[in-house]
């Protein structure tokens, strides 16, 4: 009994401690927050003070678009298209204190959008990095769950990849799921339940089919 | 999550797959920004999808057009060879145009290329309004031959003069007088737009600009040719050098004013806030989608006609007004097709907003933006004492109809030294001895005369007011409605100026029980020689803006003069263009609103013509001299 209530006690201290290191590692992912008056003047046609957003954001932009598409050109022809979005959307924003909210749905948005493009392409670009995960694969390395990760969230459809990286690599919680996705909260814990369903099945199959 | 994946360990395998992807390098955003630096941002999105779903329909067919090779500009068959783009260009189109990149450019907040706006134009032949961008470069400095008027937007008066918008920075052509672009480019008109806000481009430093217009304007039939279908006319100026600008009002409030044989060009004072009617004009279709306000016009009389040139015959909804706000707007709603620009028209004071359609304006939606107030004394006030008028001439001089309360009288028949001619407001006599006063005066005589003992006002009936204002050498108490700084006063002599400003202006001369402007007294009287107009009263009262309905306790008189005898009525008209062709004249006086919503007397001149004879020829006539207004004819 002692332990049983001691776990409930120790649950929402395990939690709280949970979220604040997720946070502390997505702050550092994402960087110090965008200074508003920096988004004003962009707002107003600053593109000096844009190009300071997009420094400060790029890296961050990039490795959402990237472990969304997995592909190295495409991710960076959703960045580029995230910023451009953003610039031409900006003067509209209608809450700049979501800025950050906001640019991660026009990066997912962009992603999505890149998706579709890349389908009616008759030639594929092959990165680099794929080449190198091959390589691997063909010379009988192990493979870690980062390439198995790689592999099963390729089967997915870009809307489950997109709310599996944001909430599993970026850290972000339901709350700020539904933000960035324009969701309701239920809408996004039922999308992310799917979506983890989707990626258990994904991997169980890329097993099967490798025994 | 299944075979042992948990939350922790999916995570980790998240970071080590991002860890191990590429990282971007400080290229990717270097080329970011030199892509935003290239392409501006373009300004507010027009708000109808279904209208850019129309354009891009709209494109799609144009591109067809042009891709096949088989009609370049205005459908003329095409010397490129078949199966190369050729350049549509604008008008006049510019040699040599190189083969552009024809992309309809995607979503609904993108602005459009030139050459896709060149498309647009040859493949609808609506007004559909788009937005355009490219680079602004301005005509070459050449000597222009007298503008044609009255001035039509959609007309390009002397186009090398003109500023063109390229595709491409590097078509802008550099140098001579007859350089002109090299690529796709259309000369746009910004004749409704603030001069002020086209931005200063030579050709060697183009600037990026994006702007909301349309080609095939509804004034183009008035053009003698059908070049004016092409011309693209802009209503809103979206983004200058990247930077969004804001929905502006321009202003065209010049006229030209004659004095004698003198001509000159002034600016009449804008009379309120030019976005009052905006809430009125976004809701004026009801139960539709609100409008969209792309810009806004205050125009003079003058400027209406440069704007609008159907409008010179006449326009039964401009009443009295020397002022028009314009509004251009939009549809936001969906539609079949790329949105049209809409025209509203409010007339300074009447109180109904006008659409601008085929025949002329037509009232809109029956929105009143503001209700002229009724009666006399709601125009001017309640009747104010001797006292006070006086101190409103000491302490805060102008020309305010006043309505003041006291014990008039005049001295009868007297013998006057000869008075001088044509110096309405100059205190002649008899009005030495006309007087208006505070109190009933005692049986006080100086040289038979009645003189009053307390303040009082000696009263100044200029001609048109002599059978409007009776008085008897018996004081009694009148209500006398008048005002000082007459616009006449400049004629006075010179030193007397300040005086004429000075003196009280009679208009009428009413009972106190009875504040109110005679109806049948303003159509009959006749203080000027005798003469034979073709017209009536009534008609010119019409024609001058004050419809049947708008006369009572507004009109204080209408009546003809013969030209010869102008000069003791209004001396500066005497001598006019406007009316040397005439014989006789119609003088119009009636109750308005000036400048800071106060209360004046206004006067117009209308040219005695058959009723039956349009258009009818009016003008208003103020200190600055004889103008023009717009007839409105019924």
């Amino acid at each position: 009994l002692r332990r049983a209530v001691g776990a409930r006690h120790d649950e929402p201290r395990r939690h709280e401690r949970h979220r604040i290191a997720e946070r502390a590692r997505r702050d550092t992912r994402i960087g110090p927050a965008i200074d508003r008056s920096l988004i004003d003047r962009a707002r107003n046609g600053d593109l000096d003070a844009f190009e300071s957003i997009v420094n400060a954001r790029m890296d961050a932009v990039y490795r959402l678009t990237s472990a969304i598409l997995g592909n190295e050109a495409d991710a960076r022809d959703a960045a580029q298209e995230t910023f451009v979005a953003i610039w031409r959307q900006l003067p509209r924003l209608r809450e700049p204190d979501k800025f950050e909210a906001w640019l991660q749905r026009v990066a997912v948005n962009a992603s999505r959008m890149t998706i579709r493009s890349r389908s009616r392409r008759r030639v594929r670009e092959i990165p680099s990095s794929t080449v190198v995960a091959l390589a691997e694969r063909v010379a009988g390395a192990p493979r870690d769950d980062a390439a198995i990760l790689d592999s099963a969230l390729a089967a997915l459809p870009v809307d489950q990849r997109a709310i599996l990286v944001l909430h599993h690599l970026e850290g972000r919680p339901l709350a700020e799921l539904a933000t960035i996705l324009e969701i309701p909260e239920g809408t996004a814990k039922s999308r992310l339940f799917a979506a983890r369903r989707a990626l258990a099945a994904a991997i169980e199959r890329d097993g099967s089919r490798r025994r | 999550m299944t075979d042992g994946w948990s939350d922790e360990r999916l995570e980790a395998a998240f970071s080590a797959r991002a860890a191990a992807a590429s990282q971007p390098t400080g290229e990717l955003a270097t080329l970011t920004m030199e892509h935003l630096r290239r392409a501006p941002r373009p300004g507010r999105a027009l708000g109808r999808p279904g209208a850019l779903a129309g354009l891009a329909a709209a494109v799609a067919v144009a591109l067809l057009v042009v891709t096949s090779g088989a009609f370049n500009d205005r459908g003329r068959v095409a010397s490129t060879t078949p199966g190369t783009a050729s350049a549509p260009t604008g008008s006049p189109a510019p040699p040599g145009s190189s083969s552009p990149t024809v992309t309809p450019s995607p979503g609904p907040d993108t602005a459009v290329t030139v050459a896709v706006a060149l498309a647009f134009r040859d493949a609808s032949p609506e007004p559909g309004e788009i937005q355009v961008t490219g680079w602004l470069r301005d005509g070459v400095a050449v000597p222009c031959p007298a503008l044609i008027q009255p001035g039509n937007p959609a007309r390009l008066d002397c186009p090398q003069a003109l500023p063109w918008i390229v595709e491409r920075a590097s078509d802008a052509g550099v140098g001579a007088l007859d350089s002109v672009p090299s690529g796709p480019a259309l000369q746009p008109s910004f004749a409704l737009v603030d001069a002020g806000a086209v931005p200063n481009a030579v050709a060697a430093t183009p600037v990026e600009i994006t702007v909301t217009g349309h080609f095939h304007d509804r004034r183009a039939i008035l053009c003698p040719t059908f070049d004016c279908f092409s011309t693209f006319v802009v209503d809103r100026i979206d983004s200058v050098a990247d930077i969004a600008q804001p929905i502006v009002t321009s202003y065209n409030l010049a006229i030209q004013v004659e004095k004698g044989a003198t001509t000159s060009g002034i600016e009449i004072p804008p009379s309120g806030i030019a976005d009052q009617y905006d809430n009125a004009v976004v809701h004026v279709a009801e139960g539709a989608s609100p409008l969209l306000v792309l810009s806004r016009r205050v125009m003079s009389i003058d400027g209406l006609l440069e704007a609008e040139p159907a409008l010179a015959g006449g326009w039964s909804g401009i009443g009295t007004a020397r002022i028009v706000t314009s509004l251009t707007a939009i549809e936001t709603g969906l539609g079949s097709g790329p949105p049209q620009p809409r025209t509203f028209l409010v007339p300074d004071g009447s109180g109904t907003i006008f659409e601008m359609g085929p025949t002329g304006p037509v009232a809109a939606g029956g929105v009143r933006v503001q209700v002229y107030p009724g009666g006399l004394v709601e125009r001017v006030g309640d009747p104010i004492t001797v006292s006070q008028a006086i101190a409103h001439r000491d302490h805060a001089l102008d020309d305010a109809q006043l309505l003041v309360s006291g014990f008039g009288w005049d001295p009868g028949a007297i013998a006057c030294t000869p008075i001088r001619p044509s110096m309405p407001v100059l205190d002649q006599c008899p009005s030495g001895a006309t007087w208006l006063a505070a109190r009933m005066p005692t049986a006080s005589r100086s040289n038979g005369l009645i003189t009053p003992d307390g303040p009082a006002l000696n009263l100044v009936i200029p001609p048109e007011s002599v059978n409007l204002a009776a008085l008897t050498t018996q004081p009694r108490a009148v209500a006398v409605l008048g005002h000082f700084d007459d616009h006449r006063s400049a004629t006075c002599p010179a030193g007397a100026v300040e005086r004429c400003r000075r003196n009280f202006i009679v208009d009428a001369i009413l009972d106190p029980p009875r504040l109110a402007l005679a109806a049948d007294l303003a159509l009959t009287v006749h203080p000027g020689p005798s003469n034979t107009p073709r017209g009536t009263a009534a008609w010119a009262a019409s024609v001058a803006g004050l419809s049947s309905a708008d006369r009572a306790e507004r009109l204080i008189s209408a009546f003809p003069v013969d030209v010869t005898a102008l000069g003791a009525f209004e001396p500066d008209a005497l001598g006019t263009e406007a009316v040397s062709r005439a014989e006789t004249v119609w003088l119009v006086h009636f109750l308005d609103t000036g400048v800071g919503d106060i209360p004046i007397v206004r006067t117009r001149l209308v040219i005695d013509a058959d009723p039956e004879q349009r258009p009818a020829e009016v003008f208003d006539l103020t200190e600055a001299g004889v103008s023009r207004a717009l007839a409105a004819n019924p």
